[in-house]
């Protein structure tokens, strides 16, 4: 072997201690030997084997933003892969903004998890959100969520001049119904109130809620107040007629109903008084009715 | 500008397909998409130079993606709506699969890759991005979109050694 071929095996070995210490020191310099460096094509392959060596050490200490600029199979899988835990993080911010249509299938096994974490985390916001907005007695919309129903209903009716009219309802002489037969029979009174109102062939785009007590109301879109008194004419005669069953034994329960109209530059406050006023009637005038707001 | 226009774009040119192959259906390979691609950018680059035949593949895309997105996509305002339903529309047509990385459209930058694509996923390694004619598309998409200009420029593709098409997107003022 001659000073030439000693000389290469030379660099050759130099050049294999020198890739071991890229790949597995701690730390490494940023620049190849001298001797190395001025061997064809050696720079070129530190410099690409350092920034692979950066961005690895990157992604292990959660930096997803460095720059890889090489080109290559290697650098190329490395990109792959940041392209993917980036989408990650911006279907994580997704979710976190409530989108939970967000889906991961990239990432093998913990796509399996982390699209069961989401579908978890949908449906207990769905149990929040009903358990918000439900009366835990009725199943009815409860008194807040019914007003934010309303007023987006008095918005719609103002900014597209519709119309649309509300009912109150009170149920007779409740207060009776618990003092003789006890709070229980009170709550399958207002349960069974609810299945009426359910079954009396409202439409579905009308929509009730309990504002309190044994008092209910009633939102009938793009209704007028006549259409509307129909509508609750029938919901007065079904309730009447229904038997309400508490501890093994039947009775009856009726309600007075009053009714009013939007009318332009209405508030929540003004177009339920209207209809409040109107079921008062209702109840001054013998109960067990259905009376038009007339103011 | 040509007045009497022969070839002018329009959706209906693109045919009753069911009535028109009712034995072999609404598919092709992708060799095919590509013979066709490929052999255009040849012809085209020997008339008129790689420059403008990138420019032209660039709004050639532009023009598809303004028509698919009229076509193919429910108009919405909302970002991940439309992402969503880019999503599985491409992916549903077997034309990639996109994933956002980042997105802004307020300053007007989006991030976004597209995973086995139709144009390029699998091609010899070239050391040039190639997908000029997915540039001009997905420029039009987010213009479509968000009423805002882009300029989109492929900044990794599988010709380079990448294993997916990243693209730059940014609000031309």
């Amino acid at each position: 072997m001659g000073p030439t071929s000693e000389n290469s095996q030379a660099l050759l070995d130099a050049a294999v201690i020198n890739l071991q210490e890229l790949l597995t020191a701690r730390s490494v310099s940023s620049e190849p030997p001298e001797e190395l460096a001025a061997v064809d094509g050696y720079q070129q392959l530190y410099a690409t084997l350092m920034e692979i060596r950066n961005s690895i050490k990157g992604f292990a200490a959660g930096d997803l933003g460095c720059q890889i600029t090489k080109k290559g199979f290697l650098p190329g899988s490395i990109k792959a892969l940041q392209a993917s835990l980036n989408h990650l993080t911006w279907q994580t911010k997704m979710i976190a903004s409530g989108d939970f249509t967000q889906r991961v299938d990239f990432m093998g096994d913990f796509s399996e998890s982390f699209n069961s974490m989401v579908t978890l985390l949908d449906e207990s916001m769905r149990k929040l959100e009903s358990m918000a907005h439900t009366d835990p007695l009725t199943g009815s919309n409860n008194r807040g969520y019914f007003m934010q129903l309303l007023d987006a209903e008095l918005n719609r009716a103002a900014r597209y001049g519709r119309l649309f009219s509300v009912l109150m309802l009170d149920l007779d002489h409740f207060k009776q119904v618990n003092d003789t037969r006890g709070h229980a029979a009170g709550d399958e009174a207002l349960r069974s109130l609810c299945h009426v109102l359910r079954t009396s062939g409202l439409r579905k785009s009308d929509y009730f809620g309990r504002i309190g007590g044994e008092e209910f109301s009633v939102v009938f879109p793009e209704t007028d107040m006549r259409t509307a008194a129909a509508a609750a004419e029938r919901v007065r005669e079904d309730l009447e007629k229904y038997a309400v069953i508490h501890d093994g034994q039947e009775f009856f329960i009726t309600a007075s109903i009053g009714i009013s109209e939007y009318r332009i530059d209405d508030t929540r406050e003004t177009l339920l008084s209207r209809a409040d006023q109107a079921m008062y009637t209702a109840k001054e005038s013998g109960r067990n009715r259905v009376c038009l707001s007339s103011k | 500008m040509i007045s009497d226009r022969k070839y002018k774009f329009s959706w209906d040119l693109l045919g009753d397909i069911k009535a028109g192959r009712p034995n072999l259906g609404n598919t092709t390979r992708v060799e095919v998409y590509r013979l066709l691609q490929f052999a255009f950018r040849d012809v085209i680059e020997q008339h008129v130079g790689t420059s403008t035949t990138d420019k032209i593949f660039y709004e050639a895309g532009a023009l598809a993606g303004k028509e698919f997105y009229a076509h193919m996509l429910t108009p919405t305002t909302d970002l991940n709506e439309f992402v969503r339903q880019l999503q599985e529309v491409l992916k549903e047509l077997g034309i990639g699969i996109l994933r956002v990385e980042k997105a802004d459209i307020e300053k007007g930058e989006i991030i976004m890759t597209v995973s086995e694509d139709l144009d390029c996923s699998g091609l010899p390694e070239l050391d040039y991005e190639i997908c000029s004619y997915d540039e001009g598309f997905i420029s039009a998409l987010l213009e479509c979109f968000s009423g805002i200009k882009f300029a989109v420029k492929e900044v990794d593709c599988w010709c380079t050694g990448d294993r997916t098409c990243r693209f730059s997107a940014k609000a031309v003022s």
